[in-house]
């Protein structure tokens, strides 16, 4: 995990460092920026929504959003805080949408595994054995969202709690009974513990 | 398809003028307010209650001021994050003080009505319309430079932010009306001054979100 926190943080560097030269026009670091976030995007869809006409659809929406609101983004805050609001603004917008049409059911809470063909260099999950995928699935949506966004991403808990749209001391709670319950589930076995 | 819509967003890309830090905007409003209440002094317009005035000792009128205070802090705050990705915790945070100001505010409202031996002066309905009038006045500059941030910044919920900066820049207002109104009828403050924000949240919420989602797709 400390790993996968290191890594988010070169990101963040590198992110930050892109944005700030968008910001001043830079037009190869604003597409060499957009095609990594749009490996990242892809992936946060992807878990969250199963229909795969419409992840494309909101990861266009992401990609368009970002560009609307990139006067936004002050360098002094974090990137990926940043970024990441507006992927669940996206997700958010794409869920009211599905209401309002009333075609069909799909909630933030039913979740699909990651896509393995998607290679990005955010971290990823591969690391987990199918036992753990398994026990992680039977995590209530909130806590399963936690533990993933904690414990299996490596975000730091700020980044986590902008994605998931609560406080940074709710989600650590989230985090701590879903990492309990996987406990259990895992018949006392350590969660962090790969294939 | 995606890595098209990425070159085409790279080539629309121009050099963009960053948003000022939120503080600097929450200051900006605030001193817009200062500016409003200074030129109605000068004007002759807005007098301060004597600083020997018992007002100032009672704890249902201080209560009041505070919740105005508070109400305006926090949903003029509350405004600006909602329209910056990434700022939930400030708007999140804004909301609890607002809620927090109301709650003071109705709490000054019920000690003062359990003090008793208060006058009833300003109980008339002109009397709470002008306050609540004035109320608005004052609070208009405030409100315009707030919402035309949020328009300028990443506008998301338009009758939600539109709602948020009204209620605290007419709880600026309606704090500057508290100060200078000479009535100390529990009930007139709590309905000429405590609820002007509320009033002109209901009022006005629906133009301005309007007015805002306009200036938002112009920007």
């Amino acid at each position: 995990m400390k790993e996968r926190q290191q890594q988010w943080a070169e990101l963040e560097q590198l992110w930050r460092a892109r944005m700030i030269a968008a910001q001043a026009g830079d037009r190869a670091a604003y597409e060499k920026l957009l095609q990594e976030l749009l490996l990242h995007a892809r992936r946060r869809v992807a878990r969250q929504v199963r229909e795969s006409a419409a992840r494309e659809d909101i990861v266009q929406n992401v990609l368009i959003s970002l560009h609307r609101a990139r006067h936004t983004y002050r360098p002094e805050r974090p990137f990926t805080a940043w970024f990441h609001a507006i992927l669940r603004n996206a997700l958010i917008d794409w869920m009211r949408a599905q209401g309002r049409r009333a075609r069909r059911e799909v909630s933030l809470e039913a979740q699909t595994g990651w896509e393995p063909s998607v290679e990005a260099r955010v971290p990823s999950d591969d690391s987990l054995s199918p036992e753990m995928q398994r026990a992680l699935a039977a995590l209530p949506a909130t806590q399963r969202e936690a533990v993933e966004l904690i414990h299996v991403d490596g975000l730091s808990v700020a980044d986590a709690a902008a994605l998931a749209g609560v406080s940074p001391g709710a989600l650590k709670v989230r985090a701590h009974r879903g990492y309990k319950l996987l406990r259990t589930l895992l018949g006392g076995s350590d969660p962090g513990a790969g294939p | 398809m995606t890595d098209e819509r990425i070159r085409e967003l790279a080539r629309d890309l121009e050099p963009v003028r960053r948003i000022p830090r939120l503080r600097a905007v929450g200051a900006g409003v605030v001193a817009s307010w200062v500016l409003v209440v200074l030129a109605d002094w000068l004007a002759g317009g807005w007098t301060p209650r004597a600083a020997s005035d018992s007002a100032w000792t009672s704890p249902s009128y201080l209560a009041a001021l505070a919740g105005l205070a508070l109400v305006a802090f926090g949903a003029t705050s509350a405004a600006l994050a909602s329209s910056v990705p990434g700022r939930a915790a400030a708007v999140r945070l804004g909301l609890r003080v607002s809620a927090l100001g109301v709650a003071l505010a109705l709490a000054g409202w019920i000690l003062g009505v359990a003090a008793g031996g208060h006058d009833h002066g300003g109980e008339d309905l002109g009397s709470i319309l002008g306050c609540a009038t004035r109320a608005l006045g004052i609070g208009v500059i405030p409100v315009t430079l707030a919402c035309a941030f949020v328009a300028y910044a990443a506008l998301r919920r338009a009758s939600l932010t539109a709602a948020l900066a009204l209620a605290g820049g007419v709880a600026l207002g309606a704090a500057a009306v508290h100060v200078s109104c000479p009535s100390n009828s529990p009930l007139h403050q709590l309905v000429a001054h405590t609820f002007a924000p509320a009033a002109a949240v209901v009022l006005l919420t629906a133009p301005l979100a309007l007015l805002m989602g306009r200036w938002a797709r112009r920007g």
